[in-house]
């Protein structure tokens, strides 16, 4: 990675020009010099535009200013770098350092870094390192991406940069059972992005695929309800995985849920049948031996229950017909 | 001379909040913290333990977390969360337990930090997890009143460099 490398000083002699405004740089005044093999370029502080649009870390620069000439350029540097994120630390720190002092800075941190965690590195990613200035920085810790990288992939070994070799392993390992692949071994699905070996591809029941019609016939739902994506597969014909189908009608019976349970909510008198509701558990609604029929549990009674269940279920029957059973 | 083995009571360890306030918490149950182990192990027959730091509510939420937890463990939070609703992610009781107020969330964690409490500071992150999870930029910062330190230029810089963030 590049970055603005410079020297900042006060001229011993007024011989030098500034690179931009031509004008001589008095000894009053702050210089920036920055050395080439051959010459050397100057410029007053107040011509001088970094050509890396990018944080200055002090690390960079080396400074011979003192007293008000120093804090004149504090001051420039804090102005320029309040436009963009800080710099990942250098590769060298040593994490157990910054994780064994008791600052209140290092404590702050630390809770963070424990909060994500608990997130996914998408999420990370994408929403958290850009809210503000100091997620940023906290999603560039090496100690998160170690984590991420031993929960997902069991990786045990000393390394760098982990977060970089958490993209290389997100590259390159298999998506049902992790193991880093070889490029002749994997297709690369374009409904996952993500490389999938043949052994997973072949015997795992969670990427068996299925197309619209097998959809309709293993669970008697009709697949357009579900807001499911497909790839063209075998006979050109729309197929999409066994595990992401599953994925999709627990989300659209949690909808279906919420929709019951609104609707019995606004109706006083039902608090039996909202108990049942809220106890139906949403991942076992097919019988197991034949898809397409729901799972009914034997031991609840009431009347309403089966059109309710089967309402949840696949929106059969609607709120219509539930309307006039329980006025009834 | 006959002695009632069912009536010897528990030794009691006295915690002094920031106010100076003591709650009193049975040994077996105190214990789940590291903190007040070494204290115990450390030091025989204390049975004060001063906690400047934590005030007496926060205290008293921590008690009930040990008292709860006094004869068995605690569950295991997978990481990472698979919900945004608690519940999916722990036990019911852990889910009422930790329904509260983001200060009070952030307080508890600090105890449970300072306590050496793991399971406790790791419910109180899984709940904070819980309030970032399936946000977007803008809910998170109009949410938790945080300003956008991102100039508007780079803003689009980021959106350049960084595509993935709009998917």
């Amino acid at each position: 990675m590049q970055y603005n490398h410079f020297i900042v000083e006060c001229p011993r002699i007024t011989k030098t020009n500034c690179g931009v405004c031509l004008e001589a740089i008095h000894k009053t005044d702050i210089r920036i010099k920055i050395w080439h093999y051959e010459k050397s370029e100057f410029y007053h502080l107040e011509c001088y535009k970094p050509k890396l649009q990018q944080y200055i870390s002090s690390r960079h620069i080396t400074s011979y200013l003192k007293g008000e000439y120093a804090e004149k350029f504090q001051s420039w540097l804090n102005e320029w770098n309040l436009k963009f994120p800080p710099l990942d630390k250098p590769s060298h720190f040593p994490p157990k350092l910054i994780k064994h002092v008791e600052s209140q800075q290092s404590r702050r941190k630390r809770s963070w870094l424990e909060i994500f965690k608990f997130l996914r590195p998408r999420e990370v990613l994408n929403s958290i390192a850009f809210v503000n200035k100091e997620f940023y920085h906290l999603t560039w810790d090496q100690e998160l991406w170690r984590h991420y990288c031993i929960i997902f992939f069991d990786v045990q070994a000393s390394i760098v940069d982990w977060r970089a070799y958490y993209c290389t392993l997100s590259l390159q390992a298999c998506f049902g059972c992790k193991a880093i692949i070889q490029d002749s071994e994997f297709h690369r699905c374009p409904l996952l992005n993500k490389p999938l070996c043949k052994k997973c591809r072949r015997q795992d029941s969670k990427f068996k695929v299925y197309h619209k019609n097998a959809i309709f016939s293993k669970y008697g739902i009709n697949p357009n309800v579900l807001n499911l994506e497909y790839v063209p597969g075998f006979n050109n014909r729309k197929v999409t995985y066994h595990f992401m189908i599953e994925k999709a009608l627990y989300s659209f019976r949690e909808k279906n849920k919420e929709v019951i349970l609104a609707y019995f909510r606004k109706l006083k008198g039902f608090d039996d049948l909202l108990k049942i509701v809220e106890e139906i558990d949403l991942a076992n609604m097919d019988a197991k031996d034949n898809w397409h029929l729901p799972n009914y549990d034997q031991k609840i009674q009431h009347s309403l229950y089966p059109r309710v269940f089967n309402y949840i279920r696949s929106k059969e029957g609607g709120l219509r017909s539930l309307k006039g059973k329980s006025a009834a | 001379m006959f002695y009632n083995f069912n009536k010897i009571e528990e030794v009691k360890i006295r915690l002094r909040s920031a106010e100076g306030h003591i709650c009193e918490v049975e040994e077996s149950a105190a214990l789940m913290s590291s903190f007040i182990r070494s204290m115990i192990e450390g030091f025989n027959e204390v049975t004060e333990v001063s906690l400047p730091n934590i005030n007496s509510v926060v205290i008293e939420k921590v008690i009930e977390y040990m008292r709860h937890y006094k004869d068995k463990d605690p569950p295991i939070i997978k990481k990472p969360i698979i919900s945004s609703k608690m519940e999916e992610n722990t036990s019911a009781w852990d889910a009422g337990f930790i329904d509260a107020d983001w200060n009070m969330v952030v307080d508890l964690m600090t105890a449970a930090d300072y306590l050496m409490m793991i399971p406790l500071r790791d419910l109180c992150c899984a709940k904070m997890a819980c309030k970032f999870k399936g946000r977007s930029i803008d809910e998170l910062r109009a949410e938790y009143h945080i300003e956008n330190e991102f100039p508007s230029e780079m803003e689009e810089n980021l959106e350049f460099q960084h595509p993935w963030r709009l998917e």
